[in-house]
């Protein structure tokens, strides 16, 4: 028998509450200190992360775990908080698009700052084995600044 | 594997319903911290745990008193929630989720002070006639601090 029209609606938003659990467990582990075994288990296999010229590229499962394994010494304390999500289902490939602020306290030249991060998320996904992963996360930085400082520069 | 269309459509009513429970829930604490309106959110013997920034209670009402406390020295807050992790079994549903809140506090020199809490939400939910109701909270805070102040320290 096909796959009813109705089943079809229901594995939809069934897939859009998958990956906003997926982004959801991807920042927690980010805010639990960069949990490289925890974040690479939510990439496919060549996956990528790409944070561009702020971050860097890193593809595959093992080079995304090598980043991830040095983060938590620049980055002490941090809540990805995300947003404004735009989920896009097609079968079994989808694209989200968020939004993230980020209080946290990095290591800059050698001192502890309270800083924000503001920047946006544009990823793909692909359902593997009835799952959900990380086919690409690409995260555009808009600023990092320094809490006291505020961030009128960076927005012009 | 072989649930329902129903039972696949009732889990996707009882995510956005844990959801909006938890909305309410904030925003009720920001409509001048209304401790009668968030007790009808949890179960009679509700626990919710604080931690040492604000302690434990066990039942609605003590909690409804702590919120009442609260809002005395709690004059603005916008209690933001996000990166919901919902996981539902049949009646009782796990949810973590974050709170950015920015907020006006009263500062022990009795002045008013801007401030941010950064939180995290660990609540146990039960399903009582229908009813999403919270039945145990541990709210972590990683961050209470004066705006002038940021957190580098914290």
């Amino acid at each position: 028998m096909a796959v009813s029209d109705l089943e079809r609606r229901v594995d939809t938003l069934e897939s859009i509450e998958a990956i906003k659990r997926l982004k959801h467990q991807y920042c927690a582990y980010c805010d639990a200190g960069y949990d490289p075994d925890g974040i690479a288990s939510q990439f496919v296999e060549d996956g990528v992360w790409d944070g561009g010229d702020d971050f860097g590229r890193y593809q595959g499962r093992e080079a995304i775990r090598a980043f991830f394994a040095g983060v938590s010494s620049q980055i002490v304390f941090a809540g990805h908080l995300v947003m404004n999500e735009r989920i896009d289902v097609d079968g079994d490939t989808a694209r989200g698009q968020w939004w993230i602020i980020m209080p946290a306290t990095m290591m800059m030249e050698g001192v502890k700052t309270a800083i924000w991060l503001l920047g946006e998320y544009d990823d793909r996904y692909v359902r593997r084995d009835g799952t959900w992963m990380f086919q690409t996360l690409n995260a555009t930085i808009h600023f990092v600044k320094p809490h006291k400082d505020g961030w009128v520069e960076a927005s012009a | 594997m072989s649930a329902t269309l129903e039972e696949r459509i009732q889990r996707l009513e009882d995510i956005e319903a844990i959801r909006r429970l938890k909305h309410r829930y904030m925003a009720y604490a920001d409509a001048g911290y209304d401790a009668d309106g968030i007790v009808t959110l949890m179960t009679p013997d509700a626990v919710w745990d604080g931690g040492e920034a604000f302690g434990r209670q066990e039942g609605a009402e003590a909690f409804g008193n702590m919120v009442r406390e609260v809002g005395k020295q709690i004059s603005f807050a916008a209690h933001l929630a996000l990166n919901e992790i919902i996981d539902v079994d049949g009646d009782t549903a796990r949810g973590q989720w974050w709170l950015l809140m920015p907020c006006t506090v009263l500062n022990d020199d009795g002045e008013d002070e801007a401030r941010w809490i950064f939180a995290t939400y660990d609540d146990r939910l039960v399903k009582r006639d229908g009813q999403w109701l919270f039945a145990h909270t541990v709210f972590d805070v990683k961050v209470f601090t004066a705006h002038k102040e940021g957190w580098a320290e914290a």
